[in-house]
């Protein structure tokens, strides 16, 4: 089986599929996913993340009902699954506990 | 799709279908509704073109794996189950269509066999003088030389011999040469003999030191650096080594030369020449446009030609300009050959002037590269015969023909059959096969077919080989082991007629809907049979071609044979120079004692016989300057000669002893007048009113040198003296005796009797020559012998493209009357008679060959037209070879497709009609 390992672009989808909670389908990922962070994808990098978060297990997805734009076309909807949740409440945690063990100094100073 | 709105407003279709295409179809819907929802986004903010553009560019970006199309899980885990159903079902239905399986597996095992024996052959061709290291700067020095009067151009592989070194030492482009000459041949092969063994060679070459820098031949033994450098060294093959020494040391051994002839006195002039042997070379590849046995240092030629080759110190300006040497050029690797070639011009002035145009001909040199030397042309002076490049591109095509006849064969029968498999395709779909399984099941089965047939093919190449070279007159020699990649790739033909074969019927059977087949109604069979008629119009006309080409060829060559060709060649005895030579010191004693035989009408000398051609030189008529000199042909020949050969003389008189004068004017041994007959082309050419006028001109050799002065005593009509492939040309028959050639003619009777007695005498009066000869008409007949080749070739070509073609025909005419059987009872039991059916059945076809010969006609036309140009004596292409050729090719056609027919005609209407 494929790792469980999170990568970036990963991560982020995973929170905007959290972010856009029950209109999370490959369009409205990747308008979120410019307006909140600014950055531009290639909407088949959207449907390929999702595709391996779903495989990953981190996302569940269902097809919703029909609709009058897109010539008809039924949109899949994601949802973060539990173990999806578990796995960005770990990305967090280990994100503050590095935080934390970071010196004062080191903020201050800059290294740029 | 999208339904909602038109072509011009929304995405581009072309990436739609494609999308639909690669895409597996779960995932389809929800991918292009995303790219729906963007595109009219992108059409409200963008406009139309950025939006489709953005859309390529998105389609292009999901062509990834995960969205790639597979086979499911269930389908990949049916494979080999089902894989071992096709392969039963494939062979049941080739026993249950017997005939159908012979036709096309035959059909396409020989269309196939055709295929591999051209593309060995023309590998064979292209694969000459690939193993020079400097293949890539290493030309050969050609030269064209046009004659002043007519324009004509005769190529020549041959170059002055002073060319080379001067085009060194002046043009820095030149890294090296080395020039190849060889003085003997088969006309005068030399003896070479190693302490008592004796044996005649002609593959002897004189070669520059350079030679085995330029051209890469290893040396078994010695140093190549110093084989060729010192005078009496000689180099050989390995395999004349093991002939003259065996098994001992070669190396430091002496091998005697012995080039001396024997002139009309039959004295043997000059010397015999030790050679010490200095290098033994590896066997040259067979795939070279010239092999040897021997090579002498080039530095033996200064004394033969009394000057330094090198310099051309001391040596007569012929050698500027007289073709000897094959001349090889290594050029710089950064020097253009075609730049190289332009700087030629200058050369010639500079070297030549006008010493060429003052005796009727200009030189134009170019540059050949070895690579292609094999097959670029068949100049004059080849050291070896060479391939022809037309050879190799109408083999090609006439095999690749072949081949598509067969293909077609399988592609109508097995269309037609699909009718019988109907139920098959039926029940399978009704069971669930996809259509994509069932293209792969009838893709497999014709590629099964092709492969059987290719194993067959494989048998009947094998055969066909040898008979194929015997043809060409080639040594065929194919190392198995060598060609290991190459039989593979011959692999590649079998799966590619199997696949692209099959693909039709393939995509016919596999396309009929389960429920109309399995009711018995079949859709599209009329757009089915239109391609069949059009498949069975192609194979048709391409026999229909080349029974035309196998006629014009039989044609042209009888017109050649038979042409009145102006002298007389029955039962005409002739003797090589070899045995002439020796017999001329007793010429005449042996001719008297021939003429003593009453089985023997008459013996005369001469330096030719008529039909096969001669030498000649540069002639002017006294009192001409000397720049209206032209080059006429020359005969020498004895008193006796017009009359053997029948010659026709319209003014004047032939030779006679009784005449004094005849016998020419001799000054210090040499001759300065004699007396001439010259044909009707030569009096025109000199410019007299009439053969009348010609009696009594003197005319003279070479104006410049005078060599002697002719009298023109008779008059002759044009006869061919050369092959009827060219025209007529100025000769004379000079009455001088230097004679290579003694020709008897027999009277009617026992000749072979009258034959033991001529080599008796000759072993009386020649007893050293070993006696040979041939017969005038049948030396004549050989000429023609590339022609008769092609002849032949195309015959068996012509005859397998219609058999397989009627193979087809016979296999549809089966299939049209069983699928016609219902109709043909009716028709019977109707009243219809026996000639009713068969025209019924007949009628469909015969028309299909009409149009199939009206096609073709035009396109034989040129292609025949086209070949018989080259002929200076030729056929004209009438319309009773077209007239036959239709006939031929319709009498087949009408044949095969009557068996059947009559066969459906006689079946009982009870048989046929109790069923339904």
């Amino acid at each position: 089986m494929k790792g469980t390992h999170l990568g970036e672009f990963e991560e982020l989808i995973l929170l905007m599929v959290g972010v856009l909670y029950d209109q999370a389908y490959g369009v409205a990922i990747l308008h979120a996913l410019e307006e909140h962070t600014g950055r531009s994808a290639k909407i088949s990098a959207v449907h390929a993340a999702l595709h391996r978060l779903e495989k990953k297990g981190y996302l569940t997805s269902w097809v919703g009902g029909a609709t009058r734009e897109r010539g008809g076309r039924r949109k899949r909807f994601f949802e973060i699954t539990h173990a999806g949740k578990a796995a960005l409440v770990e990305r967090r945690q280990t994100r503050e506990r590095l935080w934390g063990l970071m010196p004062e100094l080191s903020l201050q100073g800059g290294a740029s | 799709m999208t339904s909602d709105r038109n072509d011009s407003t929304g995405p581009p279709r072309l990436a739609e279908v494609w999308l639909a295409f690669f895409c597996a179809p779960a995932l389809l819907e929800e991918i292009q509704g995303d790219l729906h929802e963007l595109f009219d986004e992108r059409l409200r903010r963008h406009g139309r073109l950025r939006a489709r553009l953005h859309y390529w560019w998105d389609v292009l970006w999901f062509f990834r794996p995960y969205v790639l199309r597979r086979e499911s899980p269930f389908e990949q885990a049916r494979g080999p189950i089902m894989w071992k159903n096709y392969l039963k079902i494939a062979f049941r239905s080739l026993r249950k269509y017997k005939g159908t399986s012979f036709i096309n597996v035959s059909g396409l095992a020989i269309g196939m066999a055709c295929c591999l024996v051209v593309l060995v052959f023309v590998r064979d061709e292209l694969s000459y003088d690939r193993y020079h290291e400097h293949e890539d700067r290493l030309y050969r020095l050609a030269v064209h030389a046009f004659m002043l009067s007519s324009g004509e151009d005769f190529p020549s592989a041959t170059s002055p011999i002073l060319w080379g070194p001067a085009l060194q030492r002046d043009y820095p482009e030149v890294a090296a040469y080395t020039r190849f000459v060889g003085l003997a041949s088969p006309n005068n092969p030399w003896t070479l003999s190693y302490r008592d063994q004796e044996f005649t060679e002609e593959n002897i070459l004189y070669a520059d030191p350079s030679a085995f820098d330029l051209f890469s031949w290893p040396l078994l033994q010695g140093d190549p650096e110093a084989a060729l450098a010192e005078p009496q060294s000689i180099v050989l093959t390995e395999k004349m080594a093991a002939k003259y020494f065996g098994r001992d040391d070669p190396l430091g051994k002496t091998l005697r030369l012995d080039p001396r002839l024997r002139d009309n006195d039959g004295a043997l002039t000059g010397e015999t020449f030790d050679y010490t042997v200095t290098g033994v070379l590896k066997n040259i590849p067979r795939r070279s446009h010239f092999t040897f046995d021997f090579l002498l240092p080039s530095s033996g030629l200064n004394a033969i030609y009394g000057g330094d080759i090198n310099t051309g110190a001391e040596m007569n300006n012929w050698f500027w300009r007289g073709r000897i040497a094959h001349t090889y050029l290594l050029l710089q690797e950064d020097a253009d050959p075609r730049a190289f070639e332009t700087k030629f011009d200058a050369f010639l002035d500079r070297y030549i002037g006008e010493d060429t145009r003052s005796r009727g001909y200009y030189y134009e040199p170019y540059l050949q590269r070895i690579d292609q030397i094999y097959l670029d042309g068949n100049l004059g002076g080849q050291l070896q015969d060479v391939g022809d490049v037309t050879n190799v591109t109408m083999f090609s095509i006439i095999a690749a023909f072949i081949l598509l006849i067969a293909c077609i064969n399988f592609m109508n029968l097995s269309t037609a059959r699909s009718i019988g498999r109907a139920k098959e395709v039926g029940m399978r779909k009704v069971v669930g096969a996809y259509r994509k399984q069932l293209v792969t099941q009838f893709l497999g089965e014709s590629v099964l077919i092709s492969l059987i047939s290719f194993v067959l093919a494989l048998g009947l190449a094998w055969l066909m080989l040898p008979l194929f070279y015997g043809y060409l007159n080639k040594e065929f020699a194919l190392d198995y082991s060598q060609e290991l990649i190459f039989l593979l790739s011959l692999l590649g033909v079998g799966l590619f007629v199997g696949i692209f074969a099959g693909s039709y019927p393939a995509f016919v059977l596999s396309r009929f809907k389960p429920a109309a087949v399995l009711k018995g109604v079949f859709g599209g069979r009329a757009r089915g049979s239109a391609f069949r008629k059009g498949l069975v119009v192609f194979q048709f006309a391409i026999s229909a071609i080349l029974i035309i080409a196998t006629l014009t060829v039989f044609k042209q060559l009888n017109f050649m044979r038979s042409y009145e060709l102006g002298f007389d060649r029955e039962r005409v005895l002739v003797t090589p120079p070899t045995v002439a030579r020796s017999l001329m010191p007793q010429y005449e004693a042996f001719r008297e004692e021939l003429l003593s035989n009453p089985q023997i009408a008459d013996v005369a000398a001469a330096s030719g016989v008529p039909g096969q051609g001669g030498g000649g030189d540069i002639y002017v008529a006294k009192g001409s300057p000397a720049e209206d000199g032209f080059g006429l042909g020359e005969v020498f020949v004895d008193y006796n000669y017009v009359e053997m050969f029948g010659l026709n003389l319209i003014a004047g008189r032939d030779f006679s002893r009784e005449i004094g004068t005849d016998a020419g004017v001799r000054e210090d041994g040499r001759f300065v007048e004699l007396a001439a007959i010259v044909n009707e082309e030569a009096v025109r050419q000199f410019g007299w009113e009439s053969p009348e006028a010609a009696l009594g001109q003197q005319i003279i050799r070479d104006p410049n040198a005078v060599d002697w002065t002719a009298n023109v005593i008779g008059v002759m009509e044009d006869f061919h003296f050369q092959s009827l492939r060219q025209p007529i040309g100025p000769v004379a028959l000079l009455l001088y005796p230097r004679y290579s050639y003694v020709s008897v003619k027999f009277e009617p009777g026992n000749i072979p009797e009258a034959v033991a007695f001529v080599e008796e005498q000759a072993a009386v009066f020649a007893p050293e020559a070993a006696f040979a000869y041939s017969f005038l008409d049948e030396a004549f007949a050989e000429q023609y012998e590339a022609e008769e080749r092609l002849g032949e070739v195309f015959s068996y070509v012509a005859f397998l493209a219609i058999f397989i073609a009627c193979l087809g025909l016979f296999g549809l005419a089966a299939f049209t009357a069983e699928r016609r059987t219902k109709e043909i009872g009716v028709r019977k039991v109707l009243g219809a008679s026996l000639a009713d059916i068969v025209v019924l059945l007949s009628k469909g076809f015969a028309l299909l060959v009409l149009i199939a010969f009206v096609v073709a006609a035009p396109l034989a036309y040129f292609a025949v037209d086209s070949w018989l140009e080259d002929f200076a004596y030729r056929i004209d292409v009438g319309v009773d070879i077209f007239v036959l050729a239709g006939l031929l090719a319709f009498a087949i056609a009408i044949l095969t497709i009557s068996y059947q027919a009559i066969k459906a005609a006689l079946a009982d209407p009870v048989e046929s009609l109790r069923h339904e």
